[in-house]
């Protein structure tokens, strides 16, 4: 009569749950979470956000669809409406280059260009240079130098213009940035959220098809974006599609293989009672340790304490007509602990791995399975009606129930399975493991190739090659900057970068700009000079009036620093590239066209002090190489103390050896079958590896205990069969999918299943089938 | 602009059909198709508020290759500039050979387009760069040029070709800036500079036809 006050309090304790979780849960997105502590100086900066760098945020932009002159009209308009938003750094198009030199900037040319380094403002240099103007005017492109030339008669400003232009720029076709074809017009923005934050780039890239929704006036205008974060976005968005719809899959396939098995909906309601509850009671603790959830423990946790399904449903099936389920759960305990013990205390590995993702998930897990144990043993039955089945009564089950009990011992079996399928993990041809990030993300060939087109038409920055200078002062990673010029000019002389960005480019050391400042003529020397270098040219009297003006503003000009360009089109451009630490700044150079990356290992390797050379890949492989040794020493120390909790618990020596030698022979198959098809292991195979281990484990303690007695076999039987159906059909829909991580555990997880469970009945009964003897 | 040069020196270059009341701007387009190489004498006036008076100079222009046109300047200085799809190169005596990209340069490298269509006395292509008028009063005939790009005619302006019979004789640039530049093609095209010295003369004798 207290079953249904019972059963409405456990909903409430998990609706507070629920609620609690709601509440305190912060998921976070961070892959940090997921990598092992920094080694090198290359590391750190790597995991100091650092290494994602300013080319992982930026998109490359193309709008096509339309007229030449429409895509350029929607390119401007684009610019403009996403100038002051927040989520871009910087948004281009080609005509921001041109406008970078405003007005108010303009007197700066003579404290940021070098083109006066070499020679004064004295009237000799001055008259070569009026003469090469007045040829200059006369040429074709006369009209287009001669509003410049009476402001700027030694074309500082374009010398400048010229050396903040990347070494590739893109045609302009009506003022904007256009590709080869004409066909395309180009764009680069840059995000402010990071590259790998899928999220916030999501974000960006939906501000940009709104910004373009608001300005369109021509319905045919398309935006394609590419880049490292469209790609994480999309990654992410497939992700999502396809978790959900195999979610879906899975939940109405688990319910139709309970209802088949059952035949009751309140079984099936009151059996997923531990499951839902283990979730909330993982999740809830989780967040109250660590206050942060990444989405990845998320993700694999839920994978993981999918097992607790299988609690329930072995009470279910165990169930005898005049046995009250209490009774029932009593008698199971013994086994289901001894399984969700050990493969809890062979988590406990991953709580000290070192890796804070690992830890979640360790914690998630164990906390999850521990209370789905506790609930079907104490609270579950509590519920339970008393039973109208019992399993065992099934003709069927005996028939097969015999079948088991009449197979062979086929301990030789055993031991040239394990021979051959030790052999085919050693000598399969192809990498063992598998080391790029990349390879888990899968993008379309048809999109990389888009971003390969747009990277080159813009040349726009490498993503895989950084040099960070370290100094600091902002000032001093300047003056490192500049004095790398020479070396990295030589760089790109010699054809190992097609060009490369730095922050020294934009911006000189305040203590440059204050030599060129000291040098600048005073208006009445420069007129007199001018006097004298314009004796006998055909220039009007007062000609370059405008030009003594910008020098005399110059020499009044405080130098600009990286504080006072932020609000500029300069500081645009500068932001990315200058990073400031908690106690130091940080510069980083990008490279595009990189044609030897040796090379430009060397040349930054040998740049000096306070210089590093940042290969992204090679640093991020390191770090999952590593990572994957942390997780193989948590696994060897889970597997030692699996090992000890059933050995403890079943104390003679050959029970241990039926129970946890099928389990190791399953998981050497698993290894055999993944490397003789070729598949390099990552992380999430030796994720999936601990998940069919523990169910592994299970089946044979269930089976090892259960062939004491024929109609205890078929109850087994029937529980077995359900727990690995429906496990099954989880991970075998999860092995279709089409992203590499859902795919890599699905198959792992369901070869897992298959020979854990055929294993197990194969070697897990004590021999002479001792069953025949009741 | 170096193009409507080109342009310029293939209408020179090239033995006009006289001009009879039914030849239309498609037989005047299709007539310009034209093999390298080939060359003509050109000199050249530009008028600018920076200066008191206009500059002017003398020299030879050729087709030397397919693409490609090189603009020789003799007098009052040397100075050789190649002009080819991608690039301008120009080797002025006295100075450092300079390489000039024309990629951020559209309102001449949107002419180099469509000088290739003009090549190939492709009417619906060049007429996708520019309005092309075509004017004729007796034996002169005008062809006004206005580019269709707004920045480009921004810059740009007006193009206006002016020729008797078979004789191109005038190119006019007129930027909306005020300035003016005149290039008159014929061995005595110094001889007319020199007699019509101020821009207004020019323009009228180039419209006299």
């Amino acid at each position: 009569m207290y079953r249904r006050p019972l059963f409405w309090i456990w909903c409430a304790l998990v609706a507070a749950l629920a609620f609690y979780v709601q509440n305190h849960l912060i998921i976070g997105a961070d892959l940090r979470l997921f990598l092992p502590a920094p080694v090198t100086r290359g590391e750190q900066l790597l995991l100091e956000e650092v290494g994602q760098g300013p080319a992982s945020r930026v998109l490359l932009l193309a709008l096509s669809g339309a007229k030449p002159a429409v895509l350029a009209a929607h390119s401007s308009a684009l610019t403009s409406a996403l100038r002051a938003d927040p989520q871009f750094r910087v948004v281009t198009n080609g005509e921001s280059l041109d406008q970078a030199i405003t007005d108010d900037l303009l007197p700066y040319r003579y404290l940021l260009s070098s083109s006066l380094d070499g020679q004064s403002l004295d009237a000799a240099p001055l008259r070569a240079q009026l003469n090469a103007r007045l040829r200059d005017l006369s040429s074709p492109a006369g009209s287009i130098i001669e509003p410049w030339v009476a402001r700027d008669p030694t074309l500082a400003a374009l010398a400048l213009l010229t050396s903040w232009q990347g070494a590739i720029t893109p045609q302009t076709v009506e003022g904007v940035w256009f590709n080869r074809g004409g066909d395309t017009a180009l764009l680069i923005a840059e995000t402010t959220a990071q590259g790998f934050d899928p999220e916030g780039q999501q974000q960006a890239i939906d501000r940009l098809q709104s910004a373009l929704q608001s300005v369109r006036t021509d319905a045919a205008v398309s935006l394609t974006v590419t880049g490292t974060g469209a790609f994480a976005a999309l990654v992410k968005d497939r992700a999502q599609g396809e978790a959900t719809l195999i979610g879906s899959i899975d939940g109405i396939a688990m319910l139709l293989l309970l209802w088949i098995a059952y035949r009751s909906i309140t079984s099936i309601i009151q059996g997923s009672l531990p499951l839902v509850t283990a979730g909330f009671v993982g999740l809830a603790v989780v967040s109250a340790w660590f206050g942060t959830v990444h989405g990845i423990t998320l993700a694999f946790g839920f994978t993981l304490i999918g097992v607790a399904q299988d609690y329930p449903i072995h009470l279910l099936s165990h169930q005898r007509r005049g046995v009250s389920a209490l009774q029932s759960a009593r008698a199971l305990w013994p086994t289901l602990a001894t399984g969700v013990a050990s493969t809890c205390i062979a988590y406990l590995a991953f709580l000290f791995s070192g890796v804070a993702g690992l830890a979640q998930l360790a914690c998630f897990t164990i906390a999850g399975l521990g209370v789905a144990a506790l609930c079907t043993r104490f609270v579950l039955p509590r519920l339970m009606e008393a039973p109208r089945i019992d399993h065992a009564d099934s003709q069927r089950l005996g028939r097969v129930a015999d079948a088991v009990l009449r197979l062979p011992h086929l301990h030789w079996l055993g031991l040239a399975l394990a021979t051959a399928a030790l052999a085919i993990t050693v000598w399969a041809p192809g990498p063992f493991w598998q080391n790029s990030l990349s390879s888990l993300t899968p993008i379309p060939p048809a999109l990389l190739q888009r971003d390969d087109e747009l990277r080159q038409e813009l040349g726009a920055a490498n993503a895989r090659y950084l040099g960070v200078i370290e100094a600091p002062t902002a000032d001093a990673v300047l003056a490192r900057s500049a004095q790398l010029q020479g070396m990295l000019t030589d760089l790109q002389a010699r054809g190992v970068v097609a060009g490369f960005v730095d922050p020294g480019r934009y911006l000189p050391p305040v203590a440059t700009q204050l030599e060129r400042r000291a040098r600048l003529p005073d208006a009445d020397t420069l007129r007199a000079s001018l006097r004298v270098a314009t004796r006998g040219l055909p220039f009007a009297a007062g000609a370059f009036e405008p030009f003594v003006a910008d020098v005399q503003r110059a020499r009044e000009l405080p130098p600009l620093t990286a504080e006072t360009v932020a609000s500029t089109p300069i500081g645009a451009a500068i932001g990315g590239l200058l990073v400031q630490q908690r106690d130091h700044w940080l510069g980083l150079i990008t490279f595009n066209g990189v044609n030897d990356g040796a090379a430009l290992a060397t040349a930054l390797a040998d740049a000096g002090e306070g210089v590093t050379f940042l290969d992204l890949k090679d640093a991020s492989e390191q770090l999952v190489i590593r990572e994957r040794q942390r997780i193989l020493v948590s696994l060897a120390l889970a597997a030692v103390l699996l090992v000890i909790v059933v050995a403890v618990t079943l104390r003679q020596g050959r029970r241990i050896a039926r129970v946890l030698l099928p389990m190791a022979l399953a998981t050497l198959l698993i290894l055999a079958v993944l490397r003789g098809a070729g598949v390099a292991l990552n992380l999430f195979h030796l994720i999936a590896l601990v998940l069919a281990a523990g169910l592994g484990l299970d089946y044979a303690l269930f089976f090892e205990h259960a062939t004491r007695d024929s109609r205890d076999l078929r109850r087994t039987l029937h529980a077995l069969l359900v727990c690995s159906a429906s496990t099954l059909v989880v991970f075998a829909v999860l092995a279709a999918s089409s992203l590499p991580v859902l795919q890599g555990i699905g198959v792992t997880v369901t070869l897992g299943v298959v020979f854990n469970f055929l294993l197990a009945l194969l070697f897990a009964r004590p021999p002479g089938g001792t069953a025949a003897k009741h | 602009m170096p193009t409507m040069r080109r342009l310029m020196l293939l209408v020179l270059l090239t033995p006009l059909p006289a001009l009879s009341a039914d030849a239309d701007l498609d037989g005047l387009l299709q007539s310009f198709a034209r093999p390298a190489p080939a060359t003509v004498a050109f000199s050249e006036a530009r008028y600018s508020r920076l200066l008191t008076q206009a500059l002017t100079v003398r020299g030879e222009m050729s087709v030397p290759a397919a693409e490609t046109l090189e603009r020789r300047i003799d007098s009052p200085y040397r100075e050789t500039m190649t002009i080819t799809a991608a690039q301008v190169r120009i080797d002025r005596e006295g100075e450092k050979v300079r390489v000039l990209p024309l990629q951020r340069a559209p309102e001449l490298r949107g002419l180099l387009q469509a000088f290739g269509a003009l090549l190939a006395g492709d009417r619906a292509t060049m007429e996708k760069y520019f309005s092309i008028e075509l004017q004729r009063d007796g034996m002169a005939w005008t062809l006004t040029l206005r580019p269709l790009e707004q920045r480009v005619a921004q810059k740009l302006g007006l193009l206006i070709m002016s020729g008797r019979g078979a004789e191109p004789r005038c190119l006019v640039m007129r930027p909306p800036d005020g300035s003016a530049d005149f290039t008159v093609f014929g061995a005595d095209g110094a001889r007319v500079l020199a007699q019509h010295a101020t821009r207004e003369t020019l323009l009228a004798w180039c419209q006299s036809g």
